[in-house]
């Protein structure tokens, strides 16, 4: 700011917009990076890059599109958490009747739907991409390792939703799935050198049971709704942070 | 101080118990909430499920009366009854009886068992389980808990086998 602005009165609607912005607004070089770092959600970005780094060619957007997807299904979860009641003598039917008598709500289903679908195929084009181009060598080791576990959890995410709905694909999905959990070695009752019986197994703690059913469908809608994507979320910060961190792997 | 070597000073003492003390704490209450998630009883007591009158079966027929609710085939052939876990021993979906071809047919990834409980086609690699059947009273009685498996020889066991024929009711 220049001596003049400081020496006159300051007007409220200035003090508000200094207070809130922390930086001027006239488009100056440093304004241009405080913009960026003084902003919560874009300080994870990096003030500057390389243009090369970030052509289209090189990153596919794969992983801004993973994001992006996980966005739309945040935004549209919530909103269908308000029509929707995980217990089996309701489950299916609150979707039923969203699907048919709430107001755009088999267009809302249909989106968290097709996103979170496609946040899974997008996570794979992301990693083949970040495999193939060798952008998970030093120094980007431990961000490539976050990532994995953030695959894990997007793997999570969808296999839990998918019991949701209620439906006969979805329970013996889950039946299965279940079932192979209880294969995990030391914790799982069948699994090699198990240290626990069916009753005190991994399987069990994640049914509430010995089989599917409504302690299950409640465990898998908390995990689904609040456990598993508030990790990627955190995950997913620290993934950014690293990438800005260790630098943009692209070409000069 | 002086020269002399102090292991641990008193703000040592403090800080470092302080912070082992918060970890505990942290690390029980972790686990407190993890254990929430197993059930705390084992097994409920015994189910006696009425599975009906052995007059009523005729030889070869399979009863699926218990298996929506139980999961157990109630089957009858010439020297008796038996009961048989619905449950497929490849990834646990529950088993189909087709009257038809007689066998059990699993909807999931179309494994197939006879009516004995054996595995006829894959990708099941384990005969189905028996459960405990009894006769009292007139009545036959199932108790899905007690499994018997073929493997280990169970399946002689007395709770696996209810000798019967129509000529020892008549």
């Amino acid at each position: 700011m220049s001596g003049d602005d400081a020496n006159r009165p300051d007007p409220l609607g200035r003090q508000v917009k200094r207070s809130v912005l922390r930086h001027g607004c006239e488009d100056t070089p440093q304004n241009r990076v405080q913009a960026v770092l003084a902003n919560l959600f874009l300080h994870l970005h990096p003030a500057r890059t390389r243009r090369g780094a970030l052509s289209f060619h090189f990153t596919l957007c794969a992983g801004g599109i993973t994001f992006l997807l996980f966005l739309v299904t945040v935004i549209t979860g919530a909103i269908l958490m308000f029509h929707f009641r995980p217990t089996p003598e309701q489950a299916h039917a609150d979707l039923v009747l969203l699907s048919q008598e709430v107001p755009f709500g088999a267009l809302l289903r249909s989106l968290h739907r097709y996103a979170g679908d496609g946040m899974v195929i997008a996570c794979f084009v992301h990693m083949v991409r970040v495999l193939l181009t060798g952008s998970y060598k030093a120094p980007r080791e431990f961000n490539w390792v976050v990532g994995v576990v953030l695959l894990v959890l997007t793997l999570a995410i969808a296999f839990t939703g998918y019991l949701l709905p209620w439906d006969q694909k979805g329970y013996w999905a889950t039946t299965v799935a279940t079932n192979m959990v209880a294969a995990t070695p030391l914790l799982g009752a069948d699994g090699p050198g198990a240290l626990v019986g069916p009753d005190g197994d991994l399987r069990a703690a994640l049914l509430g049971g010995s089989a599917v059913g409504a302690p299950t469908l409640n465990r898998f809608y908390v995990l689904h709704c609040i456990v598993l994507p508030l990790g990627a979320a955190v995950l997913m910060a620290l993934h950014f942070w690293r990438v800005r961190k260790d630098g943009f792997s692209g070409p000069l | 101080m002086g020269r002399q070597v102090k292991l641990w000073g008193r703000r040592d003492f403090l800080s470092r118990t302080t912070l082992w003390g918060v970890g505990a704490a942290l690390l029980g209450g972790a686990l407190m909430g993890l254990r929430t998630l197993w059930p705390r009883a084992g097994r409920a007591s015994a189910l006696r499920l009425e599975a009906g009158r052995p007059e009523d079966f005729r030889v070869g027929q399979v009863s699926s009366r218990l298996l929506r609710e139980h999961w157990v085939f109630v089957v009858r052939d010439e020297e008796g009854f038996y009961a048989l876990s619905a449950r497929c021993t490849h990834l646990g979906c529950r088993l189909k009886h087709d009257s038809r071809s007689k066998r059990f047919h699993c909807n999931c990834h179309g494994s197939i068992f006879s009516p004995e409980g054996a595995v006829l086609r894959g990708p099941a690699s384990r005969h189905l389980e028996r459960v405990y059947i009894t006769l009292t009273g007139g009545r036959l009685v199932v108790d899905p808990g007690v499994r018997y498996r073929r493997e280990r020889g169970e399946w002689a066991s007395p709770g696996a086998f209810v000798p019967f024929s129509d000529r020892s009711s008549g």
